[in-house]
Order: structure tokens, then C-alpha cells, then sequence
């Protein structure tokens, strides 16, 4: 918690206001979708990922510091896949939950930190992450 | 980050990412000039992606410049937030959207001048 704490206000707010209105028209116009993207990532270099990755239902993905949800969220819905969506901020993955049980997407979220994944070895069938610190 | 991951994923499992970087070789004059940015969105890597990841274990490693997608990217947001100022304003105050503004002025002349690129990797587990 006392990591949580200092990892940024800036990044708590984003993501407490990526839901709205504005933002999320500027995100439709720039990056083609409305996840709360907070990376440079945009729907087309999204699909590249998904072809490079070969996601598809029955595989697992994971997706590394996905703050509010992108791209793992939309990868989950355009491909079938599963995902597991990580990030340190609470506010992030909450919206990114959010979005999950609206749009019925085999997705999880969960708070961590990149380099400290607190998942077993060798569960994953691929990874991405989109312009992440560590 | 690279090996958390490489950790958690199965034995030929591909990792695909994009990441913004600053160039190899930063001067103290390159950091000052990055440092004018209020927070930052770039990692400083000592060597290229490749290699990092390379030594990571991942096989098969591929590592594109998407830079010039990258600074069209940041010149929509900016054009973006511009046209539509009235409730970002509103919602951020603004200092703040202001301050958001020449933060991606700041990105743009980064990124043309190369003190920042931004790339796409993808490596195997091997």
C-alpha cells in the first residue's frame, strides 16, 4: 500500500476521469475506441497485436500496466481471448472491471506492479503492455 | 518488467509491446531539455530493446520504430483537446489542460528531434 501511495497522483486522476464524455469523444477520434486509453496505442496497432499474438478464444493474455482497460479489454472483445488485465492503480482497474462486466468479457483485473506479477510461472499464453514505465 | 514477465509466460508464448524510449547515450543537456515535461511517459534504457530483451531469454526478437505513427498520434490528442476545449477545460481547470497542451508541444519536438522514440517489440519465450 505504501508503494500504491507513492506511485503518482496524476495517474490515480487520469484514471478517475477517462469515462468522461470528453475524453472519451477525443479518445474515439484519436485512437478508434472508448476503453479509457491512456497509451498511445491505437485501434489499428491494437488489431497488430492480436494478429503478432495469435489471440484467440481459449488463449490467455496479459496484458501489463493496463490502466483503465486498453488495451486488453477491446483485444478480449474483438478476439475471444481471455485476458488478465494488470496495473498498480486501484482507480485504473476499476474502471477497467467496470467495463468487463458491462461488455460480458472474459477479462480480470488486477492490481499489481509489473515487475512483481503476482501470478504462477508459466500460465500465460501471451503479454503485451503499450508504452509502461518499467 | 521484461523478466516478470518473461516469467509468467509459457514456454513459446510471444510478448509483443510498444514502449516509449529515450534515445541511447542521453546528454545532461537531453535530460534537462526532457525534464521541462511536467511527469513523464518514456523509459530511459541503456541499451536498445532488443538486446534488453535478448538477455531477458526471449528468441525470435523483432523491434520496429514507430515513431513517425507515434508523433501523429500526439498531434490528434493535441487537436483533439483543442477543438473541444470548453468541457476539458471544465473538467480539468485550466492550468491544468494548459499544462496537459504544452506537455504534448513538449512530446512532439521530443520525439521529431529524437531524444524519445517509440517502438513495437516482440520476442518468444523460448
Amino acid at each position: 500500500m505504501a508503494e500504491y501511495a507513492g506511485l503518482g497522483a496524476e495517474f490515480r486522476e487520469r484514471y478517475r476521469i477517462v469515462t468522461d464524455p470528453a475524453m472519451i469523444r477525443a479518445e474515439r477520434s484519436v485512437i478508434g475506441g472508448d476503453y479509457g486509453a491512456s497509451s498511445y496505442t491505437t485501434m489499428e496497432q491494437a488489431d497488430y497485436l492480436a494478429q503478432c499474438l495469435q489471440l484467440r478464444p481459449g488463449r490467455l493474455l496479459l496484458d501489463v500496466g493496463s490502466g483503465s482497460g486498453w488495451p486488453g479489454n477491446y483485444l478480449a472483445a474483438s478476439t475471444g481471448c481471455n485476458a488478465v488485465l494488470s496495473d498498480p492503480t486501484l482507480e485504473g482497474m476499476a474502471v477497467a472491471a467496470q467495463r468487463s462486466r458491462s461488455d460480458r468479457l472474459a477479462t480480470t483485473s488486477v492490481v499489481a506492479y509489473g515487475d512483481a506479477l503476482p501470478f504462477r510461472s508459466e500460465v500465460f499464453d501471451a503479454a503485451t503492455s503499450s508504452d509502461v514505465f518499467c | 518488467m521484461l523478466r516478470a514477465t518473461h516469467s509468467v509466460l509459457k514456454s513459446g508464448a510471444g510478448n509483443c509491446f510498444y514502449v516509449i524510449s529515450t534515445k541511447p547515450g542521453l546528454t545532461d543537456a537531453d535530460r534537462r531539455r526532457l525534464a521541462k515535461r511536467e511527469g513523464n511517459e518514456h523509459v530511459e534504457s541503456p541499451v536498445p530493446y532488443g538486446q534488453l530483451m535478448r538477455e531477458t531469454g526471449f528468441i525470435d526478437v523483432e523491434v520496429s520504430d514507430v515513431t513517425p505513427d507515434y508523433i501523429v498520434t500526439i498531434r490528434a490528442w493535441k487537436s483533439e483537446w483543442e477543438a473541444d476545449s470548453d468541457p476539458l477545460i471544465e473538467l480539468f481547470g485550466e492550468e491544468e489542460f494548459s499544462r496537459r497542451i504544452h506537455n504534448r508541444i513538449l512530446d512532439i519536438s521530443n520525439a521529431e528531434d529524437g531524444l524519445v522514440q517509440r517502438f513495437r517489440a516482440f520476442g518468444v519465450k523460448a
